[in-house]
């Protein structure tokens, strides 16, 4: 899946503090699904910003799921 | 003259500037003091003590003091017509005036935002700087609008980060600029002269609160 407007999203998702486990769990299950494959998108898309980085890893703590390497932020800063 | 009011949820630093506008026998025609709300706040909480000396200084002062629980509150558009308040400033951490309150005042209302503007909007602003590398921190003034950090830009005051921690730089800017502007931008409103906005031509992005895994990389 190729997302247009990869800023917007992310800003609707950072805005509304989606990663928060309690509001994460509200959401349907197709809500669900999307946000994740955003999120593996964000991932796996090399034009990382390191805001991108930073809300992988808050969905990180709140899933419980591991995205991200440590070692790879540190090459990437 | 312009009447001036103040928005306030540090009482410690409004009780600093009033100290530095009452050297030039000015003061706030009303300041509005409301606590901080989010938890993560309490750290950086002034405590009971901080509202008891602002309410002692007020008396002392003849300013009117008026407690809120928030400050997007009727009472404030009431009290700012009553009184024909146009401007304000603010030492606000984390409430979002609305519209109403913005139009409230006519010549708008100033605050201080802790990072370098137009390039660091929003949350962490000085820690996202240092994240990427950049050679500056620093604080800058802007006219409140509507958005996050996008009003107009009056001040901006910059140090350079080169070695120096996080907190040596946030302690820097605090001691060295962040009321003194606050002062700065008061006689201007008071006594009507113009206000240097800069332009800017480019939206930045907006940057949010940082996880502890990237804060780690600052020191």
């Amino acid at each position: 899946m190729v997302y247009k407007d990869v800023e917007s999203f992310f800003l609707f998702l950072e805005r509304n503090r989606l990663f928060i486990k309690k509001k994460f769990d509200r959401l349907s299950k197709r809500q669900k699904s999307r946000i994740l494959q955003f999120i593996v998108y964000l991932n796996d898309n090399k034009k990382k910003d390191i805001r991108y980085i930073n809300l992988i890893l808050k969905f990180e703590s709140a899933l419980k799921k591991k995205f991200i390497s440590i070692h790879k932020i540190k090459n990437k800063l | 003259m312009n009447k001036i009011a103040c928005f306030t949820q540090r009482p410690l630093q409004t009780i600093i500037l009033m100290y530095l506008i009452g050297k030039k026998n000015y003061n706030f025609d009303v300041i509005f003091y409301s606590p901080l709300k989010k938890k993560s706040f309490n750290k950086k909480n002034e405590g009971a003590f901080g509202l008891k000396s602002l309410e002692y200084q007020c008396k002392i002062a003849g300013v009117r003091l008026i407690k809120l629980k928030n400050l997007n509150s009727v009472k404030v558009i009431q009290i700012s017509k009553k009184y024909k308040i146009n401007s304000a400033l603010a030492f606000i951490a984390d409430t979002i005036l609305n519209s109403k309150i913005l139009n409230c005042f006519k010549k708008g209302i100033y605050l201080t935002h802790g990072g370098v503007l137009p390039n660091y909007r929003g949350v962490d602003a000085n820690k996202w700087a240092i994240l990427k590398g950049s050679k500056f921190s620093g604080i800058s003034l802007i006219k409140l609008d509507k958005g996050v950090d996008t009003g107009k830009i009056v001040f901006v005051k910059k140090i350079i980060n080169y070695n120096k921690t996080h907190k040596q730089i946030e302690k820097e800017i605090y001691y060295k600029f962040k009321i003194y502007l606050y002062e700065k931008i008061f006689l201007l409103l008071k006594l009507n002269k113009k206000i240097p906005f800069k332009k800017v031509h480019k939206k930045f992005p907006q940057y949010f609160e940082m996880v502890n895994e990237l804060s780690k990389f600052i020191r």
